[in-house]
């Protein structure tokens, strides 16, 4: 119980500091498509708010619903996979915590943080 | 008295007692014969009685009517900074029957003005939430929500969810659609004006109303034929229920004997619901509307209990004949009959005359014309089959189940539009079409058409008809070349090549153009869907069985026996499976099944089942994007150039795909989160003389240009350094050397060599030179 706590504690820190600024991406002539760069990070909307409040209450299939609309509005946002994953390794669904985990790294350009938490989760997702 | 006198006198007193005797026995056994029969008429009769009984019981325990179950469309979310304009809204508002009005006072109006939108929200049951009646106010910035406000409850909000539209229902085998009310629902001025219609002493008698009867036989004896009828509610409940419509003594007898029984069975309210859900009301196409509930939501386009008197005394008039008085086909009829319903409130004192006045001059009210009964056939299709994994055919039709899907009805229409101006571009209504669009990020399957004719419920060509996809196969194929040592700018030949066969035959396979081409990057080769240099790299190298295999991951692999010309696509693919294989392309090897539902709830909205995110690691996500790419550059500057010119300040990905004989035109292609495919052909597999290029692409950018598409956005993959490089030498550039084309590859696999350089400006400045003579 105590490691959960400690690992909602530390997620909970990242979400905080995953609201900074990126860096600005430079434009180029439209021809020559650019290297993809990750989209800005979005500020929290008060549907992740909902989501982590029902995670933090416990209820973790409802929070897995709003991740889900959170994903459908924001799909390439690391933090939106990971807290989805998080989720479901609190129900003990591993395969789908690998399965998120592997799209949240997808999209996970910048952020060390987030991208050391999720190969620390993958850890514990492994059957 | 003479000896012989006496005795023929006792003679005589015998025979007459014998005769007595004789007549009491004959009567005696009549008796009892007429005993039998009354004795058997009786156990009969409670047989029979027994039966009806029975059948109450059967349809009155549980669910008494097969329920129709709904479909619906994926509740838009709306949130702030979402990015739709005011006019996208109202219009899903429209779709979802709210009503624009000038001031929003219930719920299912809504109003817009000055950048304000102001929303009277039903009640609604979501699978996660429930949420009640709240007017909701939304403010634009242009074409963004910038504030949302609940004034209901004075609280704003950062989000909510809008009611989904309802798409479509899958009825029950007889036909009969209704919406099923409870009597807490029922509003007391419908229940007044219906027995002031139709049977003013229903809460006096007991089912059958012999006075009533005795009315109306000498009402129908003056008349000379039946002008009125003696049925109470309950007999009407009776018949309707249980027996046929056929005007015999014996049915007349059964509908007495079943309203006794349901008398001694329900309460008044009871039967009076059990009315109200069962009557019969309109007919709607091939569907029997019952109830007043849906009847109200179709003629009205408003939830029962919000209908004003002159509404509710329409449909009260209706009861009398469906047809006769159905105001969309009959008005002037319809409105007479609803001002005698009134007339009749006048005379028993429930309206005062200033009421009647006012009612009587109001118009019908009634929509125009009734929504079609099933819009989006292709997609409910896709919806049922889905289904059909799941859920028995009967339980989908008649146990009022709540389906959620990911329909998003704004695509569907732009898709149609889009679709009907493309093929006009063709004069040719011999071109069949469908389309698929997708988001290849969740999955999602958003819109669909299986005819040109979208709202035709036929052969839904987008999940049944295979067909050859042609070069659509090209991109699975360079990604398993990718795989096995080739980077984009691997040098290719297009050169002529001869495969035999395993039966014997030469397969000598050429270029669209017929053209050869010779040494290229295999960029060049993909972008302009060069033949053969994919057939000499396919042949080789096991890049067969490997096309195959990855073919196999996403259970796209039909064929038994593996043959060369799978290389160009002779393999058959729907429309379904061919957007499902660009998905997989689209989000860099995540494979996530196109799915339509996404929630299914029961009657009383238990989720019964929930379709999570799905998504699955099956490609590697390096040469996965390596072939994005190679997409991006087939529509800037390769076989969908068209794409380029017609929408400028766009990136976008995609294929095109011709059959022998153009026989089948295809464009699979996609950019920020909209994956589109789109087939053009013949049901007879004739020519249809259009490539890919020519016919479907032009159809998919008709299509793309009504929708609000973003430019592609690459997949993420830190092990992929990007070059400079040739696009016919494949050594590396500079970024203004000619031919210089900017590339991804695996880390350390870019070429180790220099292409030589002619800078574009001396290029441009003799080409200027050149033009001054």
């Amino acid at each position: 119980m105590a490691k959960k706590l400690v690992l909602t504690s530390l997620l909970l820190g990242l979400l905080a500091a995953c609201a900074a600024p990126e860096p600005v991406v430079s434009t180029r002539q439209y021809h020559q498509p650019l290297p993809p760069q990750q989209s800005p990070q979005k500020p929290l909307n008060g549907l992740q708010l909902e989501a982590f409040r029902l995670m933090n209450q416990q209820q973790y299939a409802q929070s897995i619903n709003y991740f889900q609309r959170a994903i459908k509005i924001d799909p390439r946002s690391p933090h939106n996979w990971f807290y989805l994953a998080l989720n479901y390794w609190h129900l003990q669904d591993f395969a789908q915590c690998r399965a998120m985990l592997q799209r949240s790294m997808s999209y996970n350009q910048f952020d060390e943080d987030l991208r050391n938490s999720s190969l620390s989760l993958l850890a514990q997702c492994s059957p | 008295m003479s000896q012989g006198r006496k005795k023929k006198s006792a003679s005589k007193r015998r025979r007459n007692l014998r005769k007595k005797a004789a007549a009491t026995t004959r009567f005696a056994n009549w008796k009892k014969v007429i005993g039998l029969i009354l004795l058997l008429g009786l156990g009969l009769t409670l047989l029979h009685g027994w039966n009806l009984n029975r059948l109450i019981e059967q349809r009155f325990e549980g669910q008494t009517w097969a329920q129709p179950s709904r479909v619906y469309a994926r509740p838009l979310e709306i949130f702030n900074g979402l990015k739709i304009e005011p006019q996208q809204l109202m219009d899903e508002l429209k779709m979802a029957d709210y009503r624009p009005v000038e001031q929003v006072a219930n719920p299912g109006l809504f109003s817009y003005r000055a950048n304000e939108l102001q929303v009277f929200l039903r009640e609604f049951h979501f699978a996660d939430h429930y949420q009640t009646a709240a007017l909701i106010r939304i403010r634009f910035d242009v074409d963004r929500i910038i504030g949302i406000d609940d004034l209901s409850h004075d609280k704003s909000l950062d989000f909510f969810q809008l009611t989904p539209v309802q798409i479509g229902s899958f009825l029950p085998g007889n036909g009969e659609d209704r919406l099923v009310i409870d009597a807490a629902q029922i509003p007391d001025q419908l229940v007044e004006m219906l027995l002031a219609v139709e049977d003013k002493r229903f809460y006096q008698h007991f089912g059958v109303s012999p006075s009533a009867i005795l009315r109306a036989l000498l009402a129908n004896i003056q008349a000379g034929k039946t002008v009125q009828g003696g049925s109470t509610l309950t007999q009407q409940l009776a018949k309707n229920m249980f027996l046929t419509p056929q005007r015999t003594l014996w049915r007349k007898f059964n509908e007495a004997l079943l309203s006794l029984m349901l008398e001694a069975r329900l309460d008044k309210r009871a039967i009076l619901t059990a009315y109200l859900n069962e009557v019969f009301l309109l007919q709607h196409n091939n569907n029997a509307v019952h109830g007043f509930a849906l009847a109200s939501k179709l003629l009205f386009k408003q939830p029962l209990q919000q209908l004003p008197e002159h509404k509710l005394a329409l449909l009260v008039g209706m009861v009398k004949g469906p047809s006769i008085y159905n105001p969309l086909v009959h008005p002037e009829r319809a409105l007479q009959r609803r001002n005698q319903v009134l007339q009749i409130m006048l005379d028993d004192g429930q309206l005062d005359q200033q009421q009647f006045d006012d009612l009587s001059a109001r118009p019908l009210g009634v929509v125009r014309r009734l929504p079609p009964v099933n819009p989006f056939p292709a997609y409910l299709d896709l919806v049922k089959k889905q289904l059909k994994h799941g859920y028995a055919a009967q339980d989908l039709s008649e146990k009022g189940l709540r389906i959620f899907t990911a329909f998003d009805p704004l695509i569907q229409r732009q898709l149609e539009q889009g679709l009907q101006l493309g093929l006009a571009r063709f004069n040719n209504i011999d071109i069949q079409s469908a389309v698929v669009i997708a988001d290849y990020l969740s999955g999602d399957l958003l819109a669909m058409t299986g005819d040109r004719d979208t709202d035709f419920p036929g052969f839904n060509r987008a999940i049944l008809a295979q067909r050859p996809i042609g070069s659509l196969i090209k991109p699975l194929l360079l990604y398993g070349l990718l795989q096995n040592d080739n980077t984009l700018a691997s040098l290719v030949q297009d050169e002529p090549i001869q495969i035999r066969q395993s039966n014997q035959q030469v397969w000598s396979p050429q270029n669209y153009d017929k053209e050869l081409h010779g040494e290229m990057t295999l960029f060049q080769a993909f972008i302009k869907s060069y033949n053969l240099p994919f057939v000499r790299l396919g042949v080789a190298d096991d890049n067969l069985r490997r096309l195959t295999e990855n073919l196999q991951k996403i259970n796209l692999l039909k064929e038994q026996v593996i043959y060369p010309s799978m290389l160009l696509g002779a393999t058959l693919m729907t429309p379904y499976e061919v957007a499902q294989m660009y998905q997989v392309i689209a989000n860099s090897g995540y494979f996530s099944p196109l799915t339509t539902i996404r929630q299914v709830l029961d009657k009383d909205n238990q989720v019964l089942s929930r379709i999570p995110l799905h998504s699955d690691e099956l490609f590697q996500r390096g040469p996965m994007i390596q072939v994005q790419r190679s997409l991006v550059g087939t529509a800037e500057e390769g076989t969908a150039v068209y794409l380029k010119q017609r929408f400028p300040d766009h990136n976008l990905a995609g294929k095109t795909g011709t059959t022998n004989d153009l026989r089948d035109s295809w464009f699979a292609g996609f950019g920020n989160r909209l994956l589109t495919v789109v087939w053009l052909g013949e049901d007879e597999n004739r020519p249809i003389q259009l490539s890919g290029s020519a016919g479907a692409l032009r159809v998919w950018a008709d299509i793309m240009d009504k929708t609000a598409f973003e430019s592609v956005k690459l997949g993420i993959d830190p092990n992929l350094e990007w070059h400079y490089v040739h696009r016919f030498k494949g050594g590396k550039l500079n970024e203004n050397c000619e031919h210089a084309v900017l590339l991804p590859f695996a880390q350390g696999s870019a070429p180790d060599y220099r292409s030589n350089c002619r800078k574009i400006y001396l290029e441009n400045g003799v080409n200027w030179l050149r033009n001054l003579f």
